[in-house]
């Protein structure tokens, strides 16, 4: 439900309520907001428990972090993932720059400011909140069976020339095993709050506990956390109130099967059945026996990514604390003082153990090795605010004055060994070596003065002015320190003139606000200084003379002391309204927002003996409307209030500094030797953030004449290869070379929405209620690499290996007999590059999800007052029950991705790496109020 | 009561605006750097102005697969057609070398990161000297360190690519990022004037703890290979004839590699690793070497053998030349090495008899891996450490040093050089010193740059420098023609410039022909 709209904000501000939170059982926050307001994009990253989602307010304003700024009780974070979404009381996204210019010094990126239960007044409510749920696997893409498998592979293999395998010879004597079935179970996750709130006149108080353990749909993927929540409110005197809040959190996380190509992708490539070596020829035969494949560098692309997953011993946990103490003291006539003091404090510890063994030369790991790694952070926050408040007649003046300071101390230890007499060791001292090693300590300091003036005339018109000066400790040369941004909002309410009377409006109000934000976030520290260090394990800067190690160094940034301030420059125009006794409402925004000299890493020329360097990259223009429209009916026995959402942004990058009208980000999606899937990215001036780039795919070269036309054409005799054959994908010459060569790359796709929007419904009649929410995106692309895997039946990027396709592919591809002009033919080596990164795979990425629908039932008020409850429901929920798309991997919803190195960013996004997809859950659950 | 709590207050409120305006001042607000040494530390002592020079070299341990072997070893020898790619990599036997090869664009990285390196030295050294920082003695030394491997790796990259970028100061400052290329000649210029300047400051000799550091001799030995590229043949000679009195050859052609004659006396210049700590697996460290487990039989290791010598190599070599069975073994031929015994690898007890050679002229080895190509044939010169037991371990990697320039190559890039000069008497005079030791007595006849041509063949085959001599002397089309059939299209006989760089860097033109 929306909250009545608040006729003195002159920001742009949606708020979402603890009810609306509430319908969904999610894990965490941000998960919960996903469809919930206009201009919010969340996108969850992956469907392992626990696991990372991007939250995008307003479009992609930089190549760097987008996150938004969370404000938690007043205490500003970048990490939420710690917080009970049961405990929110209510989320306010504060979109525009003048809205977020009082949280300052990271607003760029929006701020959405979060509050907790707070004890209240009253009677003692005591909530309990408890469900259980069961998330099911994806829908499996079907692959060769190994009857399938080992025939095809035998038939192609002697046709074209390669080597093949004995026990080809006869499929019928292979077990199969479809992987997928290996790497996803049922899940379950079950959550519980328990929720104390009262008080009196001087003390209001809030408890809140919760326990929240999930297990993902993907094997070996878990996710546990405990919260504990205090609040109290002291009136110590009329003019004296203290505010104190302190939160507790313990996490852990598990997922040890991961995405991308080393891992979750080999459900597609392993070939579909394995050897009798290990005495079982199952991935995992439930005793802790493992199979594994013949050995052969024809299988040599497969691997037991289950036994991998599983083999590892691995623990961890994070600790959380999170304290604030405010209080407010009121002065004189008017006068407000303000001291808040907070802070932040996480520990983190884990360690993981690799066992060794032996199971062929291909399948082993002679070395065990065990990693430790320790972290902590103590971050605290000082502000102090004054405030004046004056009434004249009709006049309201505001003025507010404040400074704030906030430092984060930080220390790290990582040590990672191998080498160890038995696998039940567990410690360090008893490592044949360390392998690599790191750990050292500092802060990142922020601090703020800033000052605010409010005027209100008759509660008609409205007008904000705010000024900041921000300054950051560790992204900056002492000349470019700070930062200063103003903004400037008003705000009509139209309603109520005069001439207004007789209008049909309860509420009318028209605002208008411009502002400018500042980040650092896009780069990392202390790139403004050139600096050097030794290097890792692998890439050491150490060097050898005369047999002996010297020790060595190297520099690992390109300095660039000209780095300053990245500025958010924001102009909003908003109407909003309710008629019809309020009944129908709407709020309908128009933004622009320029982004200037925003930071990123840039990729340079490897000349300069950099590849990337940090610079004020240029300049972004996001610009976008977003619409609330929503009609709702609270009295009687139906009860109704239904809204949908829509937003459109245009991301258009207007310049970029340096030599190329592009940005490339270096993705590496398959391994080294595998050259034609990197750099599959690219930001061009006037286009979007992160577009997709490779070849035009034209059909499937149905003769040999066809071929040998194009080649005849050109100066060399080579339109693609020497090698194309019949069967073959043809790509573009889309520079009229008369030959393909990378110079025909171009844009072929781009994962950012046309629009995106939700609809939410809740409806009561009686004692029945019942939830909707469906989000949907329109017009975004993604660029799927799941499907060359499944279209590849040769080892990728190996000439001699072989690994497992679709039936899909396998029913449609090009043979002499079916002259598919889709999917190639299949081969062995593809020596045609048949799976370059073309627009082959770029496929339409617009879903519309069921995302919940939830219905409950209360118990009548007579029957449980028995019971000494004031309230008792039941409720069924599914959550994610059906997805429209036309989209064909497992999952649609694709945020931002990690390439094998662990690259990843705003400029990886759309790209299916085989992430998690997120699945049907069903869930039961209870509520309990005293 | 009301007005104390009133007035605490107030103190309270003020004390902490005072502690505000302190918390906003400049010392509280910047935060320090723990890690890590920033560079006016760095040139600020003679300890780590010396670990910024070791950071120079460091370079040419990049990975161990796509450097040294992919990037320098591949087309050094497969593209003279007497080494095979087993695998994915067959295109440099048709010069389709594609130009997203990514070792070539290691090779580009880790050559300009070094090139990096030493212009950040050049320019902070002789103020360090200048303020006491860095010991005038040790500071000059690392000065002539530094331009001598700017101008070796510049060598290898117009080697490779042909032209390439000069850039020549740190980047940062006035340096265009976005530079063109420039010509093959201005970089080979530019490596005559780094070897000028490096010949000054540099020692002939190091003490042991120092061996492997570039030496005069070195320098020499570039800036004469610089010379004959910019067909310079006499100042060639001169910079080859300073280094007669200091280089003599191996008596014997297999001590060279030997793995316990490291820095041997004929070795010039050569990449520095080592076995000695740390893993010899996947997990391993960047000193040591992947070459050997790429040039060993694949039945030694079950696994391996992708780089293996053609039999038209073997049956190449003149007879009595006794350097044939010290650089390439062939079925029925044991290894030559007394350290290595083929029997005595364990997947040849369990799988191959126990025998102690390559195969059998009945049974060649040519691999179990079903990969096409092999024709029987092994590298010697890089299977030469006992540690290494092959691709399939437990030690894959090994610490053999990597020899780019040894002086039985210096003379006959001197011989080639007299000939060029005119001086026919004193080129075979100093061809046949290379012959002699190889057990060959007979003057060579005919075209004299023929004769050079297989010169550099059978001495320098299967190590990292053949594909480039060829290349040097401006006969290699005709010489491949000659030997091996194969037609160079055209300007393919240098190498792509790495696609990721030309995306990056849109000013860089790529080599006519890709």
């Amino acid at each position: 439900m929306v909250l009545p709209t608040k006729r003195n904000l002159t920001g742009a501000v949606s708020t979402v309520s603890s009810e609306e939170l509430n319908n969904f059982p999610a894990t965490n926050v941000d998960q919960a907001l996903q469809g919930k307001s206009a201009g919010i994009q969340v996108t969850q990253n992956s469907g392992a428990p626990g696991s990372g989602i991007s939250v995008n307010i307003r479009g992609v304003g930089s190549f760097g972090n987008v996150t938004p700024l969370y404000v938690v009780d007043g205490f500003p974070t970048q990490d939420i993932s710690y917080l009970n979404p049961n405990d929110i009381q209510s989320i306010s996204v504060l979109k525009d720059a003048s809205a977020g210019a009082l949280y300052g010094v990271r607003a760029s990126n929006g701020v959405v400011i979060i509050e907790t239960k707070k004890g209240t007044k009253g009677d003692m409510q005591v909530a309990v909140n408890s469900w259980a749920g069961v998330t099911t696997p994806p829908q499996f893409i079907d692959v060769l069976n190994a009857g399938q498998f080992a025939t095809l592979a035998n038939d192609l293999g002697t046709a074209q020339g390669k080597n093949t395998l004995e026990e080809w010879e006869n499929p019928s004597a292979l077990r199969n095993v479809n992987w997928q079935d290996y790497a996803f179970r049922n899940g379950f996750r079950t959550g519980h709050s328990v929720s104390i709130r009262g008080g009196g006149e001087k003390l209001k108080a809030a408890f809140t506990a919760g326990l929240l353990e999930e297990e993902g749909a993907v094997i070996e993927s878990s996710y546990k956390r405990y919260n504990v929540g205090m609040n109290m409110q002291f009136d110590v005197t009329d003019d004296f109130s203290v505010n104190a809040d302190l939160k507790y959190a313990y996490t852990e996380s598990y997922q040890n099967l991961g995405q991308g190509y080393y891992n979750l992708l080999k459900v597609f490539a392993n070939a579909p059945y394995l050897s009798d070596i290990t005495g079982t020829n199952l991935p995992f035969d439930g005793n802790g026996n493992y199979g594994t494949f013949t050995e052969s560098e024809l299988l040599a692309v497969s691997s037991n990514v289950i036994a991998s997953a599983k083999r590892p011993d691995n623990d961890n946990g994070r600790n959380v604390v999170l304290g604030n103490f405010g209080a407010d003291y009121d002065f004189f006539d008017g006068f407000t003082a303000t001291v808040n003091f907070g802070f932040n404090s996480q520990n983190y510890a884990g360690w993981n153990f690799n066992p060794s063994y032996r199971y062929t030369s291909q399948d082993n790991n002679d070395d065990a090795s065990y990693s430790i790694s320790q972290n902590t952070s103590n971050e605290y926050l000082i502000e102090t605010l004054l405030q004046y408040n004056k009434e004249i007649g009709k006049h309201k003046i505001g003025i507010l004055a404040a400074a704030s300071s906030q430092k984060t101390k930080f220390k790290n230890v990582y040590v990672n060994s191998e080498g160890f007499l038995n696998n039940d060791i567990r410690d360090l001292t008893q490592a044949e070596l360390v392998t690599s090693r790191s750990g050292t300590f500092g802060t990142e300091t922020l601090a703020s003065q800033f000052a605010r003036l409010t005027y209100n005339y008759d509660s008609k018109y409205y007008l904000t002015a705010t000024i900041r000066r921000d300054g950051n400790g560790n992204r900056f040369g002492s000349n470019n320190l700070y930062g200063t941004f103003p903004s400037l909002a008003a705000s009509w309410n139209v309603d109520q003139e005069s001439f207004m009377q007789d209008a049909p409006f309860d509420l009318l109000k028209l605002r208008a606000s411009w502002g400018e934000t500042g980040s650092y976030f896009g780069i990392p520290p202390f790139e403004f200084l050139g600096y050097y260090d030794s290097g890792s394990t692998q890439d050491d800067a150490n060097y050898v003379l005369g047999g002996d190690f010297v020790a060595g160094l190297q520099p690992v940034s390109l300095a660039n002391p000209d780095l300053k301030w990245e500025t958010q420059r924001q102009t909003n125009i908003g109407v909003e309204g309710e008629l019809l006794d309020s009944r129908l409402y709407f709020t309908e925004d128009w933004f622009r927002k320029e982004s200037s000299d925003f930071l990123f890493r840039q990729t340079i020329p490897a000349q300069t003996g950099f590849t990337q360097r940090s610079v004020n990259g240029g300049n972004i223009i996001n610009e976008g409307f977003e619409l609330l429209l929503g009609f709702r009916k609270a009295t009687g026995d139906f009860n109704y209030d239904v809204s949908v959402n829509f937003t459109k942004v245009k991301n258009e990058i207007r310049e970029l500094v340096g030599d190329n009208p592009y940005v490339v980000f270096n993705t590496q999606f398959a391994p080294g030797f595998v050259d034609n899937w990197q750099g599959v990215t690219r930001s061009y001036e006037g286009g979007n953030v992160g577009s997709f780039f490779g070849y035009r795919a034209d059909g499937i070269f149905q003769t040999q004449a066809e071929i040998d036309a194009l080649d005849n054409a050109v100066q060399d005799d080579v339109y693609q290869s020497v090698d194309t054959a019949p069967g073959d994908r043809k790509f573009k010459d889309l520079n009229g070379d008369g030959s393909v060569t990378p110079e025909d790359r171009e844009i072929i796709g781009s994962p950012v929405p046309d629009f995106f929007g939700g609809l939410n419904l809740n409806a009561s009649y009686k004692n029945f209620d019942l939830g909707i929410d469906i989000y949907g995106t329109y017009g975004n692309d993604i660029l799927n690499f799941t499907r060359v895997e499944q279209e590849t039946f040769g080892g990728y990027g190996l000439d001699n290996a072989y690994s497992n396709i679709s039936v899909e592919y396998f029913e449609n591809r090009w043979t002499e007999t079916n002259p598919s002009n889709i999917y190639a033919r299949a081969v062995v080596a593809d020596v045609n590059k048949n799976n370059r990164a073309s627009d082959h795979y770029v496929e339409d990425g617009s879903f519309l999800r069921l995302r919940n629908v939830k219905l409950g039932y209360n118990l009548p008020s007579e029957s449980i007052e028995r019971l000494g409850l004031s309230n008792l429901k039941f409720y069924f929920s599914v959550q994610n029950l059906v997805t429209l798309t036309s989209y064909s991997g497992w999952d649609p919803e694709i945020g931002q991705v990690s390439d094998i190195n662990g690259n990843s960013g705003v400029q990886s996004r759309g790209i299916d790496f085989a992430s998690f997809p997120v699945t049907p859950t069903f869930t039961l659950g209870v509520n309990l109020q005293l | 009561m009301k007005m104390i709590k009133k007035t605490s207050a107030r103190i309270l409120i003020l004390s902490l605006a005072v502690f505000m305006v302190y918390g906003c001042s400049d010392e509280y607000l910047q935060d320090k750097k723990r890690d890590g040494l920033n560079d006016q530390v760095v040139f600020g002592s003679d300890e780590t102005a010396s670990a910024a020079i070791i950071g120079i070299y460091d370079v040419l341990q990049g990975s161990p697969a796509e450097y040294i072997t992919k990037a320098i070893f591949y087309p050094a020898n497969f593209l003279t057609q007497d080494y095979l790619n087993i695998g994915a990599d067959t295109f440099f036997q048709t010069f389709e070398i594609p130009t997203t090869f990514g070792p070539f664009n290691a090779l580009w990285t880790q050559n300009y990161a070094g090139i990096g390196r030493a212009n950040t030295a050049l320019v902070n050294l002789d103020p360090a000297i200048a303020s006491g920082n860095v010991s005038e003695e040790l500071g000059t030394r690392l000065i002539g360190e530094s331009y001598a491997m700017r101008g070796m790796l510049y060598s290898v990259l117009a080697s490779n690519f042909g032209g390439v970028p000069l850039v020549l100061q740190p980047a940062g400052g006035d340096a265009d990022p976005f530079a063109p290329r420039n010509t093959q000649d201005e970089v080979f210029q530019q490596v005559v004037l780094d070897m000028q300047e490096a010949i000054k400051r540099l020692p002939w000799e190091y003490d042991e703890a120092n061996e492997g550091r570039f030496t005069k001799g070195a320098a020499y030995a570039y800036m004469g290979s610089a010379h004959m590229w910019l067909g310079q043949y006499d100042q060639a000679i001169d910079a080859y004839e300073k280094m007669d009195p200091h280089y003599s050859l191996e008596e014997d052609y297999l001590a060279i590699h030997a793995d316990n004659n490291k820095n041997g006396k004929e070795s010039v210049f050569e990449i520095q690793m080592s076995d000695e700590t740390g893993s010899l697996s996947w997990g391993r460290g960047d000193n040591v070497t992947f070459i050997q487990s790429f040039s060993m039989p694949n039945e030694v290791a079950n696994g391996g053998g992708y780089s293996a010598a053609t039999k038209a190599l073997y049956d190449s070599f003149e007879d009595g030349d006794m350097r044939k069975l010290f650089s390439v073994i062939g079925p029925g031929d044991k290894h030559p090495d007394p350290l290595i015994s083929i029997s005595e690898y364990k997947n040849v007890q369990e799988k191959f008899d126990s025998i102690n050679t390559v195969g059998t002229v009945e049974n060649p080895w040519l691999g179990t891996d079903g990969l096409p190509g092999r024709q029987g044939y092994y590298s010697v010169k890089l299977w030469r450490n006992p540690i290494v037991d092959g691709w399939s371990g437990p030690d894959i990697f090994g610490g053999q040093n990597i020899i780019l320039v040894r002086y039985g190559q210096v003379l006959l890039s001197l011989a080639e050089s007299y000939h060029r000069a005119g001086n026919e008497s004193m080129a075979m005079k100093t061809l046949m010193r290379v012959r002699n030791r190889a057990g060959l007595t007979t003057e060579p006849t005919g075209d004299f740059i023929n004769v050079i041509l297989d010169e550099y063949r059978h001495e320098l085959s299967g190590e990292f420098s053949a594909w480039w001599l060829y290349r040097r002397t401006g006969e290699h089309i005709e010489y491949l023609k000659e030997i091996y059939n194969v037609t160079v299209p055209n300007g393919k006989d240098l190498m792509p410039i790495p696609q990721e760089q030309i995306d990056a860097n849109p000013n860089l033109v790529q080599n006519p022909g890709y």
